[in-house]
């Protein structure tokens, strides 16, 4: 890809055929407005320029007050039940009755198009707007996005996925909206003023705000974990230090009647990383970077997981990337659900209503000598899949706002009247509201509110679980102990070019050959040799990348 | 194997038992019994997936729950037809085969007729051009043009979110073209001489009397094209913009292949929703139906047409 590009400047018909290549979607992208930049490096986006940004001011929603409220660190707005009075935040209809398109990310089945769905008109009616989605099942997304920026037939919104030239392509086709959102003028669309500042930092490149983040909680992830069966034997939930942990996973483990304590690899590798206390994806150290691969500590991990693989407490199945972890949690075949994404919490509720025996917990992680609670791994604060939303470059001003007012009714905080339509449709026919207040969906609710719009423009995510008020406190309650402890990946909101493009074979040919080594297949002297193969083919080009922009600042932001 | 029947009665008859060739002795009990084993484990490898996908489609949730998320083999007490409701109750999965059975049929149609004519063309030596079009078309089994210039013309004849742009960027494969040219050239040339002289034209030859002779492969090539038109979901995944004109195979894409969850983040409870797994499966089968229903009537020409085919190519 890097090398099309290159050649593009030299040879027309080179780049005529990047723009042929199949994978050479951004090169063909560049050869088609020319290679003003020259699109290779990220020269305009280095951490001086982006620092110089100015992020949109935050503005607290006031409205509605949590039971439970948030920090500035990153816990979540907490409701125990749904606010009986739903104030509306967005007084106007946002649209001009143009149709808008948009392109997003759907992890449901598909819902029925506006003709027939009656949250969809409706959903139309309040915006002023004739929204026609593209939905892409989240599997064939990163297929169909290129094709889409290669065509040049971009919609109106963009639900972006970070690719290779990320921020030439923002340069040549997306609109900067600083004039729009940078500073105080974000107040004029206060739904959006009230996402994380955090959130906002992965929307900057080349010194501009390339669009609407997708905000997620710093927590990221639970280690959720049946109580139930943890009660059973008796056993602490929030073991303390590596030596009990296990022990209690021993407890846990009983072949014969098909239990176990961690169902994939993945999981318990994850759990280590903080136990071990390796870096949240790269340390960085007076403007020096290490991956958590080349750390002492992510050998130590190895070595338990070597261990933990040999005792027998992970499911004969772990190495399988497509074992329905989920469904083995459900089913209590696995008693540790460890570092799994946190709005799975509701998944497991909803999955589990009819089981009375489920309890979910939540495991604290305590150090290797369980001294004390392991740093945690905080997450990047946006949607991984999709981190933010970019506009379509154009020069109608007012078209610009009136998109950005419509993601603004899409941003509308939790317990609000827009937010209430938005997820749970309208009363009596796309939800009913139970004895506690809660919005349950009906089978129509279920089939024709999943319209992806969420990954548009977002609340900022907030602890609510209909009929479980206590859910909201155990949430909080975890949150508050963990994030203040956090550390965060230094190489959040930077881009690296070999990161988008080269790491993920790397990653996955290294993450095999750990599993191979797990399972004794390969010596544990090998993973020398893989480290340095992982750091030649992706490692150092990464690293290289990042610590330019980090440099440029004087050190992470 | 009449044939070899009638051998084997003839030599038979007139010889002892001893002088039989070796592939002619009687067979041995024991390795009758072992052949016969080694062929039920071979279809039963074929058969349980299909059970089980069938099995899971009808369990209900506590059958699905006793197996710890996985596959069931039998569908437990109370057969559960509620993933089928659940499905065919939205409107999507009925419309989209819908969708997809007139892709299907109307593409079939059209690929056999374009396959049909570009192969008698270039069966014809001395047709005009035959042979750089001739390797024109083995050009195209080598190379393929690629998503972004696929696309790209696609965009530019005004086929975006258009079902022609499922039929024709695909409408004649170059492999079926060269199978069906082999066929035709096998035909005796006499037949084409005599025609000729009784004043047919090429086209009255080519319906009158190469279509006719020629059922069999068309019969396989169409069900080529038809499993492949029913099986495609790409073309449909970056050419087909409006999810209310997706055909099956991708509507079961994002259901089975994408694990989507229904139900999920911050969508609150979801009761009532047969299990995902039930689901999945029941959208296989309804995937898979047609086909089944359309094979058995095909096969009798199957094997005789690949053959054909395969030896000449």
């Amino acid at each position: 890809m890097t090398a099309a590009n290159r050649n593009s400047t030299v040879f027309t018909r080179r780049r005529l055929l990047a723009g042929a290549g199949g994978l050479a979607a951004m090169a063909g992208a560049t050869s088609l407005v020319g290679c003003g930049k020259g699109g290779a490096g990220p020269s305009s986006n280095n951490a001086s320029v982006n620092s110089a940004v100015k992020l949109p001011t935050y503005q607290a929603y006031t409205g509605l007050k949590p039971d439970l409220p948030g920090t500035e660190q990153g816990v979540d707005n907490a409701f125990r039940n749904f606010p009986k009075d739903r104030p509306k935040s967005v007084q106007e209809k946002p649209g001009d009755g143009s149709t808008v398109t948009g392109m997003a990310i759907i992890y449901y089945a598909v819902p029925p198009g506006p003709g027939k769905n009656s949250y969809w008109k409706g959903l139309n009616d309040r915006m002023g707007i004739d929204l026609q989605l593209q939905m892409v099942g989240n599997a064939d997304y990163p297929t169909k996005f290129p094709t889409v920026i290669a065509g040049n037939d971009l919609p109106d919104l963009l639900m972006m996925n970070v690719v290779a030239n990320f921020p030439s392509l923002l340069d040549k086709r997306f609109q900067p909206l600083d004039e729009y959102l940078g500073g105080d003028a974000v107040k004029d669309y206060p739904n959006l003023a009230n996402l994380p500042t955090a959130s906002w930092k992965s929307t900057i490149y080349n010194g501009h705000i390339y669009g609407i983040p997708i905000p997620r909680g710093v927590i990221g992830a639970y280690n959720f974990l049946r109580q139930d069966l943890f009660e059973e034997k008796g056993l602490p939930t929030s073991p303390k230090g590596y030596e009990e942990l296990i022990n209690v996973c021993k407890e846990l483990t009983d072949p014969k009647r098909r239990r176990w304590a961690f169902s994939m690899i993945g999981q318990p590798a994850n759990l280590l990383t903080m136990i071990n206390d390796e870096p949240n994806g790269w340390r960085e150290e007076g403007g020096k970077l290490t991956h958590r691969y080349e750390s002492d500590e992510y050998k130590q991990s190895v070595n338990d997981l070597i261990s933990m693989w040999k005792m027998g407490i992970l499911h004969p199945n772990a190495f399988d990337p497509a074992q329905p972890f989920k469904n083995l949690f459900n089913a209590g075949t696995v008693a540790i659900n460890a570092m799994d994404g946190y709005p799975g919490w509701a998944q497991y509720r909803s999955d589990n209503a009819s089981n009375p025996k489920f309890k979910l917990g939540l495991m604290k992680v305590y150090n290797r000598d369980g001294s004390e609670l392991a740093p945690w791994h905080l997450g990047s604060g946006v949607f991984g899949a999709g981190p933010f939303c970019a506009l379509k470059k154009t020069d109608n001003k007012d078209r610009i706002t009136m998109l950005l007012r419509v993601l603004n009714y899409l941003a509308a905080p939790f317990g609000t009247e827009e937010y209430l339509y938005r997820l749970y449709g309208e009363e009596g026919v796309d939800h009913k509201t139970n004895d506690a207040g809660d919005p349950v969906l009906t089978k129509t609710g279920q089939t024709n509110t999943v319209i992806p719009i969420r990954y548009l423009a977002d609340a900022p995510y907030t602890l609510y679980q209909p009929g479980h008020p206590e859910d909201a406190d155990t949430q909080h309650k975890y949150q508050s102990v963990e994030v203040p402890t956090g550390i965060k990946n230094p190489t959040v909101g930077l881009f690296s070019n070999a990161a988008a493009t080269k790491n993920a074979t790397a990653d996955k040919n290294f993450q095999d050959a750990i599993n191979d080594i797990i399972q004794g297949r390969k010596p544990f002297s090998d993973l020398d040799s893989q480290i340095s193969t992982w750091r030649t083919t992706a490692g150092d080009a990464m690293r290289k990348e990042y610590e330019e922009q980090l440099q440029k600042n004087g050190g992470p932001k | 194997m009449t044939t070899l029947d009638q051998a084997t009665a003839k030599t038979g008859a007139g010889s002892r038992a001893g002088k039989r060739p070796v592939w002619m002795e009687r067979p041995n009990p024991l390795v009758q019994f072992l052949k016969f084993i080694a062929l039920l484990v071979s279809a039963a490898l074929v058969i349980l997936p299909f059970w089980s996908v069938l099995a899971t489609s009808l369990a209900d949730k506590q059958t699905l729950d006793a197996a710890a998320g996985g596959m069931v083999m039998w569908p437990g007490r109370g057969l559960s037809l509620s993933a089928y409701q659940a499905i065919l109750s939205g409107g999507v999965v009925t419309r989209a085969l819908v969708i997809s059975i007139g892709i299907t049929v109307i593409g079939t149609l059209l690929s056999l007729a374009a396959t049909a004519g570009l192969a008698y063309w270039l069966s014809r030596s001395r047709s005009f051009a035959a042979r750089p079009v001739l390797m024109l078309v083995l050009g195209a089994v080598l190379f393929s043009p690629g998503l972004i210039p696929s696309y790209l013309l696609v965009k530019q004849l005004n086929l975006l979110d258009n079902w022609w742009s499922l039929i024709l960027p695909v409408l004649v494969n170059a492999f079926n073209v060269i199978v069906m040219r082999a066929f035709f050239q096998e035909l005796p040339a006499e037949l084409f001489e005599s025609a000729a002289i009784d004043g047919a034209s090429s086209l009255t030859i080519l319906t009158r009397i190469v279509l006719p002779l020629s059922k069999a492969v068309l019969a396989v090539i169409g069900l080529f094209y038809a499993v492949g038109y029913w099986n495609a979901f790409f073309n449909a995944l970056i050419y087909i913009q409006t999810a209310d004109k997706w055909p099956m195979a991708l509507v079961l894409r994002t259901y089975v292949v994408n694990q989507t969850t229904i139900g999920g983040e911050q969508i609150g409870s979801t009761e009532g929703l047969p299990p995902q797994l039930s689901m999945e499966m029941a959208i296989l089968v309804i995937a898979i139906l047609p086909i089944l229903i359309v094979y058995p009537f095909i096969q009798k020409h199957f094997a005789k047409g690949v053959m054909i085919g395969a030896v000449k190519g």
